[in-house]
């Protein structure tokens, strides 16, 4: 049975929901804060890590808040359920690499970045925290389609065209 | 409802709710001042480029940045102003807010340029691990060795008008979306941190310089 189907064989409706409130949340808000807030401030903070090339770091720091934002509203609504929660995936094991890059090379980052400068999380809470918001993301792949989703609104008029 | 419509209608939906808190959080543009007191601006008044800092004396970020902004001053000399603006981010830097108030009573007796040296020369000794010491010992000494009068100087760190000085510049700052230490703002166009302003700040300089 390949993963995908074994996910959404596994996992139960409800916990496919609260993956998807859980998961949307976190990057709906950490992504709004960050695409409020000027492209440069987000760019330091993508500096500070010393991973990526310095010509890329203007685009990442513009788009990647905005992506965060409409994965976390795409996870949130139940629209694109599968997409949104592989892109949420994508960019947590993102995060996560860096996060424990940045505690391999004991980088003194203060705060992680990732909620913005009003809420500080050191690397390794946010390292936790990571690995729970992915548990949700897997979650609402599995089955987050399931319960009070405009996915199956959409399916419905489908259905109905029939 | 056809299913495309559908389709449609939840992307609107994701769009509209996606951006309307970004949007929300982000609010409309304030106004703010990009002027400072005199005794906290260098260069001449009719330069083409203007530098306004927002900074924190207890910040290392500010202090590695020093000699970035030092060369672009030696570089265009006379095409450049830099306008000083206090951020201290009181959180991880509890004495920068202080500094920052007795770098203004320096201020009034005409050396604010000197003070702010002195403050970054010295910061791992006022600013460094004891978070509870004083660090007013510090700043007297400081004054001291610049030659300040000390009954002025400690007359004014008692006054709260220098801390309220600091407080105006904060809330600009605010309003600015500043969140980081240093930025700065060259002719109106944001760089974040020593780097941005070597790297992207010097190319935008020289635009700007051949622009006008």
């Amino acid at each position: 049975m390949k993963f995908v189907d074994l996910l959404n064989a596994k996992v139960p409706s409800w916990a496919g929901l609260l993956g998807r409130i859980l998961a949307g949340a976190a990057l709906s808000y950490s992504g709004t804060i960050k695409a409020a807030a000027p492209a440069e401030e987000f760019a330091i903070v993508i500096e500070a890590y010393g991973i990526l090339p310095h010509s890329m770091i203007p685009s990442i720091s513009a788009l990647l808040p905005w992506a965060e934002v409409f994965a976390g509203f795409a996870l949130i609504l139940g629209f694109l359920v599968k997409p949104a929660a592989a892109a949420a995936g994508a960019m947590l094991l993102s995060f996560e690499f860096a996060l424990i890059y940045a505690q391999a090379r004991g980088l003194d980052l203060g705060s992680c970045g990732c909620f913005g400068p009003e809420l500080h999380l050191t690397p390794l809470q946010a390292s936790l925290l990571d690995l729970l918001l992915l548990s949700a993301a897997a979650a609402a792949f599995g089955a987050g389609s399931r319960l009070l989703s405009l996915d199956n609104w959409v399916k419905a008029g489908y259905t109905q065209a029939k | 409802m056809d299913p495309i419509l559908r389709t449609a209608a939840a992307s609107a939906l994701l769009l509209g709710v996606s951006v309307g808190s970004v949007l929300g959080v982000r609010g409309r543009a304030k106004p703010y001042s990009p002027e400072a007191p005199a005794y906290r601006q260098k260069g001449p008044a009719d330069a083409k480029i203007v530098i306004v800092e927002y900074s924190d004396f207890q910040c290392p970020a500010c202090r590695a940045a020093l000699p970035g902004l030092k060369q672009l001053l030696e570089l265009y000399g006379k095409d450049i102003r830099v306008v000083f603006k206090h951020f201290p981010l009181e959180r991880p830097h509890p004495h920068a807010r202080p500094a920052a108030a007795a770098s203004e009573c320096a201020g009034r007796q005409g050396k604010f340029w000197e003070f702010h040296d002195g403050l970054f020369d010295s910061q791992a000794g006022w600013g460094g691990h004891d978070q509870r010491a004083d660090p007013k010992p510090s700043f007297r000494a400081l004054a001291k060795s610049l030659k300040l009068d000390p009954a002025s100087f400690e007359a004014c760190l008692a006054d709260p008008a220098p801390d309220k000085a600091v407080a105006e510049d904060m809330t600009e700052g605010d309003r600015r979306w500043v969140q980081s230490t240093p930025t700065f703002f060259v002719n109106g166009r944001r760089f974040v941190g020593g780097l941005q302003l070597a790297k992207r700040g010097s190319l935008w300089i020289e635009k700007e310089i051949k622009k006008r």
